[in-house]
């Protein structure tokens, strides 16, 4: 290593976040062999074969241009715009209307960064997936939250977003299906939401990265589908959850041309274009089979079921999933912090869960679980918790 | 359910787009990463995929390595990008001295913003790669620019001085230049090193185009002088020369102490940079510099041969990848052939920068516009 300076420049730390909280306990894992993660959101479920077969074919094809995006980021831009009319019924000009992103992260990122100015607030239901803070303090913003609560299965309330509204919010998120609550936002929910947004002409984020999990009778609604919304809404969504590829990075943001420009502008500023191999996996992932997601929609289920009937007997209450892939748990019988709690689990069930003070300190109180591990796994997690809990009394 | 077309747009829409529109450092144009066919404005030349890389490629896949990695990177690309930096003099530690990002910019973006949200003041250069002010005009960070000398477009002592004067600041510096490929010389960057140290400043160094610099030429990057390697965080692509630049893969290095707000920034834009791009990448790195000196040279000659044709309009440089020209007279910028990248986005009006092919396109460029026939 080099000699030190005499004058040590000062250190550059990261404050902490809910981010961070979360993936020092992620850290930890890693001591125990036969830990299970029910904390990260990465689908175990392994990318379906005919998508990794046609980027192998791509790479070995003798005529392929591996080099410069040109043609492919058009293909994976017209699958996107077919995906965005036929699954969420919006209609969008795919060479002006979509910016590709590094999955859902950089799509959120960028879409925060185009709609908010220092000093702006935006309105976010709560609790929520924590990077949505951690953009809207990068943009130097304010988040106002709307607090949704258990005994109405965490479901946003219009009267409530109206009532955090003031001169200075400039937008309103829609996460549905939400992450970390699972709750799914009715036709009629949507409607009295955007109904607010045009009444106080604010732009909607819409995060529909979960729209093709749903369960029970539950339907997914675009805000952008509705009339005279889409001039308004940003729309953001990925192919990490849907098709098991978190670690391509495949994601983009639709919406009306003048935004898409500058959310484009934004892109170019924070990392300029998408991997071509990511844009190759894309294309495969629209275009062709769709067996691999509906097997893992009807898998969600099977453990959903699983772990809803473990929670009941544990007498512990939850949100119930009407979406997604989590679920948000009120651990207040057992007396612990979600931090304590969370590192309880850890360390005598080696078993990850997400503790809620990563959402805000309102949400100390409740656990968030993926059910992101096969039933076996995840039937075995759900048995450890379990005995976490019935020793705490 | 369609979106109605015939109703109005949101005022406030609208509005978001004017004020975006009134950032011009945001507006400016970039270069696409890599130069195609006869549009000779991409940041670097292409050559054909390594086997290497699609080796490295193809059994990732075949092991399903298609998950999120971890935030700084994969361990063994860390690894092995850590010893290749060494063969530069750069001592980097694999595990919290790395971050692998997606592609220069990010790089940049990560690099700028850490030390920009910490409270140091940018100082960007005037001449300088657009995606530097690009990112600049993002967030909440003091940005300030540092005039250059206007024939060779280099800093100077003396307003590097200025810049730094004021104290915490994080001075942004490329060599070699991304417009015209000049590496900065040793003495110059041992003065540079020493006001950064008196005045407790930072360095964001630009080694992109270094794999580029002609044989012969002295290299040398500021974070391997005395005192510099806790104060230098130094960006750079993975791995010229192997195809793989469309693919997007680059690097942060820096001291631990500066790259723990990196690694969180990278958590909050992309949790990871696409995992099958880096064992790709880790190929290319494996296979070393394989063929680089003949890709160099082979495009040194090109850059050669071009510059003939209008030896008073080039501005000096020593890298093979770029070639700039101050232009004789002004020109429409698309009407000139080869599509050069405008200076003007650098900060550099009057100038144009061709990238140097291996297919040689820039020498009949070079040959229309000394023939005045464009």
């Amino acid at each position: 290593m080099s000699r030190r300076s005499a004058k040590q420049p000062a250190k550059v730390q990261a404050p902490p976040t809910g981010t961070s909280l979360f993936y020092s306990l992620m850290s930890e894992l890693k001591k125990y062999p036969d830990a299970i993660n029910l904390g990260r959101g990465d689908p175990d479920f392994t990318t379906p074969a005919h998508i990794l077969e046609a980027v192998r074919r791509w790479l070995e094809a003798p005529d392929a241009d591996l080099r410069a995006p040109g043609r492919m980021r058009d293909e994976v831009l017209r699958a996107i715009a077919t995906r965005l009319r036929e699954v969420n019924g919006i209609d969008v000009d795919p060479s002006t209307e979509i910016v590709l992103t590094q999955g859902g992260q950089e799509a959120l990122f960028l879409m925060i960064q185009t709609v908010l100015a220092p000093g702006d607030e935006i309105v976010v239901p709560e609790p929520n997936y924590s990077s949505y803070a951690d953009a809207i303090a990068f943009a130097g913003a304010v988040q106002v939250a709307v607090r949704t609560r258990i005994d109405e299965n965490f479901v946003l309330d219009p009267d409530r977003v109206r009532a955090a509204i003031t001169p200075r919010t400039r937008a309103l998120v829609m996460v549905s299906p939400n992450n970390p609550t699972a709750a799914v936002l009715s036709p009629d929910r949507v409607n009295a939401l955007t109904a607010i947004a045009e009444e106080h002409d604010l732009l909607i984020l819409a995060d529909d990265i979960y729209d093709r999990f749903l369960y029970d009778d539950h339907v997914h609604t675009s805000p952008a589908s509705l009339d005279g919304m889409k001039p308004r809404t940003l729309t953001l969504n990925a192919l990490s959850k849907m098709y098991a590829m978190t670690g391509w990075r495949t994601g983009w943001v639709a919406g009306p041309a003048p935004l898409i420009e500058q959310v484009g502008r934004i892109k170019e500023a924070a990392s300029g274009g998408l991997s071509l191999l990511a844009m190759r996996a894309g294309v495969a992932a629209l275009t062709g089979p769709q067996d691999g997601l509906y097997e893992m929609q009807a898998a969600y289920g099977r453990r959903r079921r699983i772990v809803m009937d473990a929670l009941d007997a544990m007498g512990l209450r939850y949100g119930v999933p009407q979406g997604g892939q989590f679920i948000l748990v009120d651990i207040g019988p057992t007396g612990l912090s979600s931090l304590d709690l969370a590192r309880r689990f850890l360390e005598q069930a080696h078993v990850l869960v997400s503790p809620g003070i990563s959402y805000g300190e309102a949400w100390k109180g409740f656990i968030r679980m993926t059910f992101l591990q096969p039933e076996p796994t995840l039937a075995e997690a759900m048995r450890r918790i379990a005995d976490v809990v019935t020793r705490l009394g | 359910m369609k979106a109605d077309s015939r109703r109005p747009a949101s005022a406030r829409a609208e509005q978001t787009v004017r004020r975006l529109q009134a950032k011009d450092a945001l507006q400016l144009e970039m270069p696409a990463p890599t130069a195609a066919g006869k549009d000779l404005s991409g940041d670097h030349p292409v050559f054909d995929l390594a086997p290497a890389v699609r080796a490295g490629t193809l059994e990732a896949l075949d092991r399903g390595e298609t998950h999120y990695a971890d935030v700084p990177g994969l361990a063994a690309l860390r690894e092995e990008v850590s010893r290749a930096l060494h063969a530069w003099g750069l001592n980097v530690d694999s595990v919290d001295g790395l971050i692998i990002t997606a592609g220069e910019q990010e790089a940049r973006f990560l690099a700028i913003h850490m030390l920009g949200h910490a409270g140091y003041r940018v100082l960007l250069p005037e001449v300088v790669h657009p995606g530097a002010r690009k990112t600049a005009a993002l967030g909440r960070i003091e940005a300030e620019r540092v005039p250059v000398d206007p024939s060779t477009l280099m800093l100077d002592l003396e307003h590097v001085r200025r810049g730094l004067a004021g104290g915490r600041a994080a001075l942004y510096l490329e060599s070699p230049h991304r417009l015209t490929g000049k590496v900065m010389e040793r003495a110059f960057i041992e003065a540079i090193a020493e006001e950064v140290t008196r005045t407790d400043g930072l360095v964001i160094w630009d080694a992109t185009l270094a794999p580029w610099i002609a044989d012969g030429v002295d290299y040398t990057m500021i974070a391997t002088l005395h005192g510099m390697h806790d104060r230098t965080v130094t960006i750079g692509s993975l791995w010229s020369g192997t195809g793989v630049e469309g693919w997007l893969a680059a690097y942060l290095a820096g001291p631990t102490s500066l790259l723990e707000q990196g690694r969180s920034l990278k958590q909050i834009i992309a949790i990871c940079t696409t995992t099958p791009v880096q064992w790709a990448a880790l190929g290319a790195v494996r296979a070393g510099d394989a063929g680089q000196r003949e890709r160099r040279n082979a495009l040194l000659e090109v850059r050669r041969n071009a510059a003939a044709h209008l030896p008073a309009a080039v501005l000096p440089g020593e890298t093979a990848s770029v070639l700039a020209v101050r232009l004789p007279r002004r020109v429409e910028l698309s009407g000139l052939p080869g599509r050069p990248m405008s200076g003007e986005a650098f900060g550099a009006p009057g100038i144009v920068r061709f990238t140097v092919t291996p297919g040689g396109e820039v020498v009949e460029a070079l040959r229309s516009l000394a023939e005045g026939r464009s």
